[in-house]
């Protein structure tokens, strides 16, 4: 038989037979989607924890932690350290409940300083950001992200207006720019930002700050220059030789190779995953097209009785098992699309479809169709025609 | 057309003595010859015709077939043989299920590298042949037993094999449906093709030109009497 013959009488059977090509295609569409899923969300996901690294960290910085850090230690650090070009504390507060005119939300509070729209990458789209002067004054102003004020405002316009944060008013001088959900899984336009001094007076009372972050010259540098903010901090807070320390350091190199790692994980996760999933897809396919072969013993019989070779009744049964397989492949990507883009759209992760998925998805599943129909096309080639046709 | 010599066959089943089916069989048929095989269940006919029609091998003999030594020939040359110069009938039918009577007819055409229009063309005339023309579309279960015999009979016809073997074709038909199937390899017969089948049924192998009998392993010529 020809191959436009043996493709049409492969169709013809599968159409013929619907719900046993159905139940023959569940496990090859259910791998092809996983893989197809996993790698446009999780290679969206990977996007975006990139992303969110690069607007955390940004090149050559170095993030402190600690829950002693003061705004004096940052300051001595920065004095000790040529190679400091910029730093800006960060407090970070509970959450508060922020209310205007009766609305009432929950949102996360960060002092910052009028330099952290460079030191913190993140500046604002309307208004203008907190001014060294707010700074100075311990001002009551705030800038608030874009979802806060949409859940406060709606569409009004919130510039100028007063907000009340933890029952103390504040006028709304800033739109902080929209981030998305951060890799902790806070939404990040919720935030409140005021000046770290009204935060620490007002709102804390304390003159802890507990973050801050430097951005040094060279970007190369970056390891070494942190093992100095290390030593420096040790002095400064008279830890000796051995102890614990009481403060963490990140540099955005750490940050830039764990996502790194935490990608490649992920793809490896969901390799495994579909693997898995199309073994026993293979087995499926492959048990199916047994019965079958069995159920059609008769009809191979006649096959060979009227002229088909054992190289023919094999392309037969191979090309039938492909065929299905592949048909299933590609429902399995449209599967694993969809599934992928409820996931994107619910999540906010960006949809990553790259064409080596959607390559590797058909020839996965080209290669279970064939692997599965091996034994089964075997079994059929090998009958003999004489007791096939008894 | 059909010559074997010294053709034998026996079957071992475990734990019983070897069974010779055919023992040092000779047998001739002719071009346009009608010929039966009768004898009761058990005596080899159907393993003579299996051997015949080359969907079996002998264990020792010589068969020529159009004139050619087909003994020795490898699976896939046997299947080109039995593609292009045999066809089969059966007491089943054999029809392909929810397969319509043409694309049943054209089946050994597909094997072949015909055309397609070709191949519609001729399970066509195929059908025409064994009358039917009315029929080209129905399925198998959609046809009387008589009506999925012709269809089979079209099947082997189609490919033109000069040598049609039929296994007891009648067997599953009613008596009416069993002569006018008779008829019709008559018919055949004498536009041209040659004939062998086989039947336990005597009134059945009467209609042939020539009948043979098998017993325990052995032909022995019955009769031969002249189609009138």
């Amino acid at each position: 038989m020809n191959g436009i013959r043996l493709i049409d009488s492969s169709f013809r059977n599968i159409v013929r037979f619907k719900l046993r090509s159905f139940f023959m295609s569940i496990g090859v569409a259910v791998g092809v989607a996983t893989l197809i899923a996993g790698s446009s969300v999780g290679g969206g996901a990977a996007r975006k924890i990139s992303a969110q690294i690069d607007q955390m960290f940004g090149p050559g910085t170095i993030l402190i932690g600690s829950a002693e850090l003061k705004l004096p230690d940052l300051r001595a650090v920065a004095e000790q350290m040529d190679q400091v070009v910029a730093y800006a504390p960060r407090l970070m507060l509970s959450e508060k409940s922020v209310q205007f005119a009766g609305t009432n939300q929950q949102a996360a509070i960060s002092g910052i300083s009028a330099n952290s729209d460079y030191v913190w990458n993140r500046s604002v789209i309307d208004g203008r950001f907190v001014s060294d002067r707010d700074v100075d004054r311990a001002s009551r102003v705030a800038l608030i992200g874009t979802k806060l004020k949409e859940a406060l405002f709606a569409d009004a316009d919130a510039i100028g207006e007063e907000i009340l944060i933890d029952a103390v008013p504040f006028e709304v001088v800033g739109i902080l720019d929209p981030i998305g959900i951060d890799p902790h899984g806070d939404d990040r336009d919720m935030d409140v930002y005021v000046p770290i001094s009204t935060a620490q007076r007002r709102l804390v009372n304390s003159d802890v700050i507990g973050n801050g972050k430097l951005v040094v010259s060279n970007v190369d540098m970056v390891d070494q220059d942190a093992e100095q903010v290390a030593e420096i901090l040790r002095k400064r807070f008279k830890i000796a030789e051995g102890e614990p320390e009481t403060f963490r350091i990140y540099t955005s190199k750490f940050a830039g190779k764990a996502a790194i790692k935490a990608k490649r994980m992920l793809g490896v996760y969901i390799m495994l995953a579909a693997v898995v999933v199309l073994l026993v897809a293979a087995v499926v396919i492959s048990s199916i097209m047994l019965v079958v072969v069995q159920e059609r013993i008769a009809e191979i019989g006649l096959r060979k009785a009227v002229g088909a070779t054992r190289r023919s009744i094999a392309a037969q049964f191979l090309c039938e098992s492909t065929i299905v397989s592949l048909i299933a492949g590609v429902a399995g990507i449209a599967l694993g699309l969809a599934v992928a883009s409820a996931i994107a759209h619910r999540y906010d992760i960006p949809l990553n479809l790259t064409p080596l998925a959607v390559t590797l998805a058909v020839l996965a599943s080209v290669l279970v169709g064939i692997v599965s129909g091996i034994i089964p096309a075997r079994q059929a080639a090998n009958l003999d025609p004489v007791k096939a046709l008894r | 057309m059909i010559k074997i010599r010294n053709l034998c066959k026996s079957f071992q089943r475990p734990g019983e003595a070897r069974l010779k089916v055919l023992d040092e069989v000779n047998f001739t048929v002719d071009e346009g010859e009608f010929v039966a095989i009768v004898g009761p269940s058990g005596s080899g006919k159907t393993t003579l015709m299996n051997i015949l029609g080359l969907l079996d091998r002998p264990d020792a003999g010589d068969y020529e077939l159009h004139g050619k030594p087909v003994a020795k020939l490898s699976p896939e040359e046997r299947a080109k043989v039995r593609n292009e110069g045999i066809g089969f009938v059966f007491q089943q039918f054999h029809l392909l299920p929810r397969t319509t009577a043409t694309e049943n007819v054209e089946l050994p055409l597909l094997y072949s590298t015909r055309s397609d229009a070709d191949i519609h063309k001729k399970a066509r005339e195929a059908l025409c042949r064994v009358g039917l023309e009315d029929r080209l579309t129905h399925y198998p279960s959609e046809l009387s037993g008589g009506q999925q015999q012709r269809v089979a009979i079209a099947r082997a016809i189609v490919n033109d094999p000069g040598a049609v073997l039929a296994d007891e074709p009648t067997g599953n038909l009613d008596q009416n449906s069993g002569r006018q199937i008779m008829d019709l390899f008559r018919e055949l017969n004498q536009s041209g093709s040659t004939i062998l089948l086989i039947t336990h049924d005597p009134a059945v192998a009467y209609m042939a030109s020539r009948v043979v009998q098998i017993d325990n392993g052995q032909l022995t010529q019955a009769m031969a009497r002249v189609a009138s």
